[in-house]
């Protein structure tokens, strides 16, 4: 009699990012960091808030139980002045598995898109 | 056919399966000076910038044939006398990278290069 062995390897994620739950991950972060803030007269300033918002949103992803995932956090942020602008993304990998998630928030000194 | 889908992916080893800073930059720059060179920044037009940036850029990353899953996203800016910031922060492994360019690059003082109605930031 043969024996036979069950693989023990997983071809895909057990669980699959949410965008609907990183969404509200963003969010919540954005409005907790921006609320009442106006644009900072210091780039240094600028800059601390934007690595901030940035490595808060990393770390509240990596809190979720999602295994194997790699994550990559863009924040946007400027000043609110009327200027046009407009982002766009483009992305080359696995449909299944794979996701995005981008929310923004502007008050009437500063924008912030984060994804 | 399978069998020479294998052969092909056996020969990127190390260093080929890498990309350069040099060959991201380069494909990125072309691609911003095809769309934007002495373009005025209009509102009806820029959606169609930033997707005609966004799917060239990202035919010409695959086209190279390495072994990388990409993620392109173009910001296009109405210049107006205000700053903008941009940061990445990621998770991820050794081996992969983030490259960004800002078209037109700072600091350029020739008439021909500087575009003094509108920015692009391509990462």
């Amino acid at each position: 009699r043969k024996q036979v062995q069950q693989t023990s390897y997983s071809t895909g994620p057990k669980q699959k990012f949410r965008p609907s739950e990183a969404k509200q991950i963003i969010r919540e972060t954005l409005k907790s960091k921006l609320d009442g803030k106006t644009y900072p007269a210091a780039i240094n300033d600028a800059h601390s808030y934007m690595k901030n918002i940035a490595e808060e949103i990393k770390k509240s992803l990596r809190s979720l139980p999602l295994q194997r995932y790699k994550f990559i956090v863009q924040v946007i942020f400027g000043e609110n002045k009327g200027q046009g602008v407009r982002t766009g993304c483009r992305c080359f990998w696995d449909q299944d598995a794979d996701n995005c998630a981008w929310e923004q928030y502007q008050n009437k000194d500063v924008f912030c898109m984060a994804g | 056919k399978s069998q020479i889908l294998i052969q092909n992916m056996d020969t990127l080893d190390g260093d080929e399966a890498q990309f350069t800073n040099e060959e991201v930059d380069k494909i990125m720059i072309e691609t911003i000076e095809g769309q934007l060179k002495d373009a005025t920044y209009e509102e009806s037009k820029v959606t169609q910038w930033v997707n005609d940036i966004c799917e060239e850029t990202m035919s010409k990353l695959v086209a190279q044939g390495k072994p990388y899953k990409f993620i392109v996203t173009c910001t296009i800016v109405q210049k107006f006398n205000s700053s903008l910031h941009h940061t990445t922060s990621c998770h991820w492994e050794t081996g992969d990278n983030v490259h960004t360019v800002i078209w037109p690059p700072p600091g350029t003082r020739s008439k021909d290069q500087q575009n003094k109605h509108l920015s692009c930031l391509l990462s």
